[in-house]
């Protein structure tokens, strides 16, 4: 099994090489970055040499917006997807049809996985559009060749009606809409023993083993947890195999790593623990080198009792930044702070809290001050529906503003805490 | 004329009680109250014996306020009344932002505060037609 796995990791070596020479000759900004990092193509001659190579971070393509990272020429793009960050400034990710194809088939691989063959029929929940989750398992399912029910997100009545009346096997949807369908099945007193369902891919959003757990018993299947951003090419990164003690990621298609804060690799030999970097293999379009995901796990080549050699990353524990992920959204505490701060004296004391009543929900508590305060309910009433307004246009997400008396937000030595993420304790 | 505190609380039980014991515990009597809600706040309107210490008081509990000017006026405590003031201020187009009333210790009269879009004409307009307009309360 050792030598198994050596040779993967040589072959891994192989096509980071060629994909390093790749991306020299083809993105002049990772020429540039190599270059000040004093490196040459041929300096890269294996894995062992993949320390050398420099950070690519989500600034660097937010910089490079919209085309500056392609590798090809447009020509040769046959689709574009970009991810729901919200800092005014979206990432754009460009496909060959090449690049489809393997996507398709990672996905295809990942519900191979999870036990769905061409005879399953699988219902993709997840959003179609520029997010990549619909189109990402509509692919892989078809590729699959099992029938697919691309019902895209909302709807939920509909939802249920062909999760029942279509015998869905399978459902791939984020992991809080696969439990409002199982809450709203509940109270439409209808009986799990009434679908048909084995499994679900839920992905896109960090979920906890008690999630499982609600979700398992309220819609009746066995759920994985699916791995995968935009910049790497949507879902299909990673999956859970029935052991559900980590999810394979692909090893001929990624190079997973481990790094500190500080971004010293924290991996042996491909086992350690920290925030994953992931250098993609195969893609065209837009290869990445050392993508710093700053999502906090683990990775191991550990055997693995299904009998997949692919290496495991632990489900995502955390955040090496304060990024929150609210119903698939990317939200970072200083985008509201920006909005905040707009509204003269309501940015000076604000909390945020993220709870999950099903789906998730965020809440802005606001201080009122006596430089907001006004003696009228009416302006008190806009003021609450225009931070609401503004967060939306920034966020796409609706959010609720409470306007609380002066004192009620906590100041543990001194300092407000900004953020309270409620969703950890469930 | 006469000066109110307006006071931003939290709607949630108990708090009107608190902020009531705040002032009133330390001697300074509440004449008149007004609590409107608007679901998760709610903003109390009062009118105190003593302003200066009340505003102090509020300074002090860390609370948001703001001291204003509203119209207090003394009428016959009997159905009717209320609806007269209105129709002579409605005459002379001005607008009753909001409004409410409680009885005195002078037998048969009640107060009404009135938040007026012009305080000053409305005084005149009143004036003229009899009505007795209070300095304080
Ligand atoms: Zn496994």
């Amino acid at each position: 099994m050792q030598k198994k796995i050596e040779e993967i990791r040589k072959s891994q070596g192989k096509l980071l090489v060629k994909n390093v020479k790749y991306s020299w000759d083809n993105i002049p900004y990772y020429k540039q970055k190599m270059k000040e990092a004093g490196l040459k193509p041929e300096d890269i001659k294996g894995l062992e040499d993949i320390h050398k190579l420099p950070f690519l971070s989500k600034a660097d393509l937010r910089y490079h917006y919209p085309y500056g990272l392609i590798a090809t020429p447009l020509d040769n793009v046959v689709r574009f997807h970009s991810s729901s960050g919200t800092t005014g400034i979206p990432t754009v990710v460009p496909y060959t049809k090449r690049d489809i194809e393997l996507w398709a088939e990672l996905n295809k691989r990942c519900l191979e996985t999870v036990g769905a063959t061409h005879k399953d029929i699988v219902q993709v929940s997840y959003g179609y559009g520029l997010f990549t989750g619909g189109l990402g398992l509509h692919y892989g399912a078809e590729r699959l060749g099992a029938a697919v029910i691309p019902t895209s997100s909302g709807n939920t009545m509909r939802q249920i009606k062909i999760l029942k009346d279509m015998k869905t096997t399978t459902l791939a949807c984020t992991p809080s809409y696969a439990l409002m369908l199982s809450e709203v099945i509940k109270s439409n007193e209808m009986k799990v023993d009434e679908l048909s369902l084995k499994r679900g891919v839920f992905g896109a959003e960090p979920w906890s083993e008690n999630m499982r757990k609600r979700i398992e018993k309220g819609l009746g299947l066995e759920a994985f947890d699916i791995y995968g951003l935009t910049e790497l090419c949507g879902p299909g990164v990673g999956i859970e195999c029935s052991e559900h003690n980590g999810l394979h990621t692909w090893s001929d298609h990624f190079i997973v790593e481990t790094i500190d804060k500080d971004g010293n690799k924290t991996d042996v030999d491909g086992e350690g623990k920290g925030e994953l970097v992931f250098t993609t293999l195969q893609r065209e379009a837009m290869p990445v080198l050392r993508y710093r995901t700053k999502d906090l796990s683990w990775i191991t080549w550990e055997e693995c009792a299904c009998g997949l050699l692919h290496p495991r990353i632990g489900r995502i524990t955390g955040r090496s930044d304060d990024m929150l992920i609210v119903r698939g959204v990317n939200v970072f505490p200083s985008q509201i702070e920006e909005v905040l701060m707009e509204l003269k004296g309501v940015g000076d004391h604000y909390q945020i809290i993220v709870d999950r009543d099903i789906l998730d929900k965020l809440m802005i508590k606001v201080e009122v001050t006596n430089e907001i305060f006004s003696d009228s309910i009416s302006e008190l009433i806009s003021l609450e529906k225009e931070i609401k307004k503004r967060l939306f246009e920034m966020l796409s997400l609706s959010v609720d503003v409470e306007l609380v008396e002066p004192g009620q937000i906590p100041r543990p030595e001194g300092k407000a805490k900004r953020v309270i993420d409620l969703r950890k304790d469930m | 004329m006469v000066e109110q505190i307006s006071v931003f609380i939290d709607n949630r039980p108990g708090r009107l009680a608190e902020l009531c014991n705040i002032i009133g515990k330390n001697g300074v009597d509440i004449r008149a109250l007004q609590l409107v809600e608007a679901g998760e706040f709610g903003l109390v309107r009062m009118i105190t014996d003593n302003n200066e210490k009340a505003t102090k008081l509020l300074k002090d509990a860390g609370m948001s306020f703001r001291k204003g000017e509203v119209l207090g006026v003394l009428m016959d405590d009997r159905p009717g009344s209320m609806g007269l003031i209105a129709s002579i201020l409605s005459e002379a187009s001005i607008n009753i932002e909001y409004a409410y009333a409680f009885i005195t210790k002078i037998e048969k009269k009640a107060i009404l505060i009135l938040k007026v879009s012009d305080l000053k004409k409305s005084i005149d307009v009143l004036k003229s037609s009899g009505v007795s307009i209070l300095e304080n309360i």
